[in-house]
């Protein structure tokens, strides 16, 4: 079965969507990208590990890149490339890192107010641990999630972090805030043509009974194929 | 014991639930709401604290979005200011008592992780506060839950010893004959492994209880069953014993003569303390010497080897 059958991000009602994985999980987060762009809803786009030119050139391999650049101008999908300013902190002394998501709190605080109050947004994060690498405390990090999240009940939240690169202990806090928790890992069985890892869902949404739904999955050059396990 | 706790016949001022990932403890804390609210509680307030927003969507949800005793001072707060939120909690309630010098508070923090990371995680701050609320006879119960997976085990040791009352859930994986058990009622039941250490405080003693609990998808308890785990364990143990000694390629039993000398043997330990003892001891003191035999290459010097210290 495809992705798109599995997950209807459409009916999600998850506001926080948490990715953590010990392997390349970083297609979920391409897919993700594309349907905000497909659905035309209101995207902002912290960057943290790789250039906007290299999410261009998924997009173009996925067949979106005049969307995704459209989506640019009119300003439905808006970047906030933090790995240039990392760089830039690095290089200066006087920089503190605490304050690395201050402007785009402040600049998401101003176009979320001056929203309609039904309009749905997405803050999708690529990727948290290499804040968390440059020396961000995870105070910080939660202070900004924190902030975010009470901007606005209709913001949906993308983090993607890698497991191999965090605090195991944020990493479980995080998870306790999210809603949807996807766990994306290598195959325990080693390396396979067919099968590239495995996927696990914890939809932790639900209040009376979190299920847990693994699914093996093969990226192919245009789709995701998930097999349940 | 969980029942005693959910129906208030057991008074316990704090109540700690300790989790996991794997093992989650939400139902069982909707329990604890639900019952109290079945319940008449005249002048008790019910003040369930959420500390993220997807804890707080989940309340409203389980509340059918009647907003009625969730208080949002602490999401309002955490992580967002600096300031110490369990003061602004208990400053909030004497404000609601000094307007009903009679109220009373039932609060429900849902997750001690959080709390413990907006104190950059010292445990100082948490501790006081539970303390603060064990004092204050205005507060009836406070019930916190928290996760293990994220937590030090050192701080946890240290929370635990606060607390009168510490839950652990364990297994909450259902057996086919649990699942065969429940099958006639057509609802959802869920299972809890329960390890509850509760501390008694007329007779200061701590009982440890192991029990299962199974409720419903309308958070009713339906079953509880008590385990004596220590009784079974024993048995256990004199089992593997027996079968230890079973195999050997040599003897370790004793025969009547060999149970017989044992029973005849004074071990040296046993003389101690004897007085005959005591004057075996004086006379080697009076009586003892010390004889010397040179070896071949030893230097022996008749002179005195202190007789420079002027004694």
């Amino acid at each position: 079965m495809e992705l798109n059958t599995v997950i209807e991000f459409d009916k999600e009602q998850s506001l926080f969507y948490l990715i953590d994985s010990n392997t390349d999980g970083s297609f979920l987060i391409h897919y993700l990208i594309a349907h905000s762009i497909r659905s035309n809803t209101k995207t902002f786009f912290v960057t943290l590990s790789q250039t906007l030119s290299h999410f261009k050139g998924v997009q173009a391999k996925l067949g979106n890149l005049t969307s995704f650049n459209s989506c640019l101008t009119n300003g439905s999908l808006i970047n906030f490339d933090l790995m240039t300013k990392l760089s830039e902190n690095f290089l200066d002394s006087d920089s503190n890192e605490g304050h690395l998501f201050d402007d785009v709190y402040e600049k998401i605080g101003e176009l979320v107010k001056k929203a309609d109050s039904k309009e749905k947004f997405y803050l999708i994060i690529d990727d948290l641990s290499i804040a968390l690498l440059a020396g961000v405390p995870e105070t910080c990090i939660l202070e900004f999630l924190a902030k975010i999240q009470s901007l606005n009940d209709n913001l949906c939240l993308v983090v993607y972090i890698q497991s191999m690169l965090s605090n195991p202990f944020l990493i479980s806090d995080l998870s306790q805030m999210s809603d949807l928790y996807f766990k994306i890992e290598n195959l325990s069985t080693g390396y396979s043509k067919e099968i590239d890892g495995q996927i696990s869902i914890h939809r932790l949404y639900e209040n009376l009974n979190p299920k847990i739904e693994k699914y093996l999955y093969k990226v192919n050059e245009r789709n995701v194929k998930l097999f349940q396990i | 014991m969980i029942e005693d706790l959910l129906n208030q016949r057991e008074s316990s001022k704090s109540i700690l639930i300790i989790d996991s990932f794997e093992h989650k403890s939400t139902n069982l804390l909707y329990t604890f709401i639900t019952k109290f609210l079945e319940e008449d509680h005249l002048n008790t307030d019910l003040n369930i604290l959420p500390t993220n927003r997807a804890s707080k969507l989940r309340l409203v949800n389980f509340l059918n979005s009647d907003s009625t005793g969730l208080n949002e001072i602490i999401l309002e707060h955490i992580f967002k200011t600096r300031l110490n939120i369990f003061k602004l909690l208990l400053d909030e309630l004497d404000k609601q008592k000094s307007n009903d010098p009679k109220k009373k508070f039932f609060l429900i923090l849902d997750n001690l992780n959080l709390l413990l990371r907006h104190f950059d995680s010292n445990p100082l701050y948490l501790l006081q506060f539970i303390k603060e609320c064990s004092k204050r006879p205005e507060i009836s119960q406070i019930l916190i839950v928290a996760n293990q997976d994220s937590l030090d085990s050192g701080v946890l040791n240290q929370l635990k010893q606060v607390f009168q009352t510490v839950i652990y859930v364990n297994d909450t994986k259902m057996k086919q004959n649990e699942l065969n058990l429940f099958s006639k009622l057509n609802k959802q039941i869920f299972k809890y492994n329960l390890k509850i250490e509760h501390r008694n405080l007329r007779s200061f003693k701590v009982l440890t209880h192991d029990e299962i609990m199974f409720i419903d998808n309308e958070y009713t308890v339906q079953k509880v069953e008590r385990q004596i785990k220590i009784k079974s364990k024993l048995k256990e143990d004199d089992e593997t014993e027996d079968d230890m000694l079973k195999g050997l390629t040599f003897n370790v039993h004793l025969s009547s003569d060999d149970l017989e000398a044992k029973k005849n043997l004074v071990l040296p330990y046993e003389i101690l303390g004897q007085k005959k003892q005591i004057v075996v001891e004086k006379k080697r003191d009076e009586e003892s010497k010390i004889f010397y035999a040179p070896d071949e290459r030893d230097d022996v010097d008749d002179d005195d080897p202190d007789d420079d210290l002027n004694f």
